[in-house]
């Protein structure tokens, strides 16, 4: 009797707390969505309703309406496209290359290839910011994308290549070695043989690069001035710097650049989880 | 070349080649930045062009009261998030690796945070715990009967304000990482303490914190380098205020190099920052090769 009820009790704690953090989670990001949905005058109502009494789109509407770039969620969710597609694969393209080095490479620098790398990756972008600046400034790339693409290797391809290593490790050599055996070029057989084994990594890898783009806002800050250059996150803190705060056009656009996260979060976690742990994983 | 020697020679060792993009990379986008960073902490710019100027740089950033501030702000706002973050991604860890209805569901809720854009999460924090208008105040307004909270506008309440926030968008990575090392503890070792008798808490302390020695350095090293280089969250939430409450190292490197445009002085600042991180980093490798050994 006594350890039926001790079971249930412990169930019931399980529960609760389960329960509790998931509603401290979830609670934040819900209220953003109610909130994006929620006409001006509700907005500013006092006491706030919970769920929006007239939930209309109009937020959303006046988002992509605002005239001359700068406001416009359109336009800055097309400069997040054309700097994160170009930045993932360039990401891609090394990292594979590269990871794939560092687990098949005999060389005797290998260890302090590792090493580099897992020190590079701990590199704080504030640090990187007056360097990049000066140089970019230099060679003209200042507020243009292109300098975007380029910089965001600087975080991507350090954890990325990190990762393909431990990934490629866990490919056995013996498969490439028969290609290779067969009269495959090295490069061939990674292409043929390799990578198409790797694609869980390389999937994690993608949306990992994808998503860093998508909502880096430090560098960007830096780089950017022009209104109608801005990426995504740019666009949501330029709200701030405006003299009357719209919060409502601000939760409209969150909930805009929450969207594919969550989207791709929820449908590919597996891929999500171990992207987003790359280079943590292991020293 | 008979087909054994061929497969000899092509297996020999891979080009160095395939590594010449990432090396490239990290050579001229992180190594070479710091290098010129380095030098450039001892430069100053007078009438458009840089000249040394010795330790100048670094002997203004150690008589500025601003800056030894903005460290002690940081050293606050880390040893803060690292003890709430941490906990609260350890206690998360413990249930969800207990057995029980909609587990998976409840994961990928838990998950959230993590996933959400540093951006989204400050601004909606920020509306969130607004003073007037915000959800927060409201609810404790009527549920419990507590006056306002001046969440963002009082200089204890922004650094707690910006410590929980910062936590919540870190605490389930401490959830994942150590989740993992959890599910990887084998099931024999309680069972023995079972047989002899453990009660549940000695069990945690002998068997499962020490088995998850490896994750749990890993998760506070990336939790105290993410909180001592953060900059989005504070810098939406609280822009640094209020009267410097929240001003962090980071936010103190980028106001003097993009509002003052004090690039030498920037530049010291930031090398003082990549010591410190040295110092933690030294650290923990020492730590995971003593273990290792």
């Amino acid at each position: 009797m006594n350890n039926i009820f001790k079971k249930y009790a412990r169930k019931i704690i399980i529960y609760l707390f389960v329960f509790l953090f998931s509603a401290i989670a979830i609670a934040p990001l819900l209220w953003i969505i109610s909130c994006s949905l929620k006409p001006p005058e509700e907005i500013y109502a006092y006491p706030p309703s919970l769920l929006p009494k007239n939930p209309t789109l109009d937020n959303f509407e006046r988002l992509t309406k605002i005239k001359g770039g700068a406001g416009n969620m359109l336009i800055a969710t097309l400069n997040s496209l054309v700097v994160a597609i170009p930045a993932l694969i360039i990401c891609l393209i090394n990292s594979a290359l590269g990871g794939y080095y560092l687990s098949r490479s005999k060389s005797r620098f290998k260890g302090w290839l590792l090493f580099f790398i897992f020190f590079v990756q701990l590199v704080p972008s504030i640090v990187l910011t007056i360097p990049l600046y000066i140089w970019f400034l230099g060679i003209g790339l200042i507020d243009n994308l292109i300098a975007l693409i380029i910089i965001y290797q600087s975080i991507l391809v350090p954890l990325s290549t990190a990762f393909m290593k431990d990934y490629f490790d866990s490919i056995p050599r013996e498969l490439e070695e028969s290609a290779m055996v067969d009269g495959c070029s090295r490069l061939w057989s990674l292409v043929k043989v390799t990578l198409p084994l790797a694609a869980p990594g390389i999937v994690s890898i993608a949306i990992f690069a994808f998503l860093h783009a998508w909502e880096e806002y430090l560098l960007a800050l830096i780089i950017i001035f022009s209104p109608s250059k801005r990426t995504v996150p740019l666009q949501l803190g330029g709200f701030i710097e405006e003299y009357t705060i719209d919060w409502g056009g601000i939760m409209a656009a969150a909930v805009w650049a929450l969207i594919p996260i969550i989207v791709v979060f929820l449908f590919l976690q597996k891929y999500f989880i171990a992207g987003l742990t790359a280079g943590a994983v292991k020293a | 070349m008979t087909k054994l020697k061929l497969y000899k020679w092509k297996s020999l060792d891979i080009s160095p080649l395939y590594f010449f993009p990432s090396i490239l990379i990290m050579l001229f986008l992180i190594a070479y930045p710091i290098l010129y960073e380095f030098i450039l902490s001892f430069q100053q710019k007078l009438k458009g062009t840089y000249v040394y100027v010795g330790l100048n740089n670094y002997i203004t950033l150690l008589c500025d009261d601003l800056f030894w501030h903005s460290l002690r702000v940081t050293i606050i706002y880390t040893l803060g998030s690292i003890s709430l973050a941490f906990s609260w991604g350890l206690i998360l860890a413990l249930i969800v690796n207990e057995k029980f209805r909609g587990r998976i569901l409840f994961r990928t809720i838990l998950l959230l945070p993590w996933a959400s854009p540093l951006v989204v999460v400050a601004l909606g924090f920020r509306w969130i715990f607004h003073e007037r208008l915000g959800i927060a105040n409201y609810v404790l307004k009527s549920f419990l009967h507590i006056d306002p909270v001046p969440w963002l506008s009082n200089e204890t309440w922004a650094m707690i304000t910006a410590i929980v926030v910062n936590s919540w968008k870190m605490a389930p990575f401490g959830m994942i990482m150590i989740l993992g090392a959890l599910q990887s503890i084998p099931q024999v070792l309680y069972e023995a303490a079972d047989i002899d008798g453990a009660n549940a808490f000695s069990k945690f302390v002998h068997i499962t914190l020490p088995s998850c020695r490896g994750a749990i350095s890993t998760v506070l090293l990336m939790e105290i380098i993410w909180s001592f280089c953060s900059f989005t969250v504070l810098y939406l939430l609280t822009e640094g205020g209020p009267l410097n409450a929240t001003l962090v190292l980071p936010i103190y490197i980028y106001k003097m190099g993009f509002t003052r445009f004090d690039f030498g002085l920037a530049s010291a600042a930031s090398v003082v920052l990549v010591l410190i991180m040295s110092f933690f980093t030294f650290f923990y490798i020492r730590y995971i090769k003593m273990r290792g050994e």
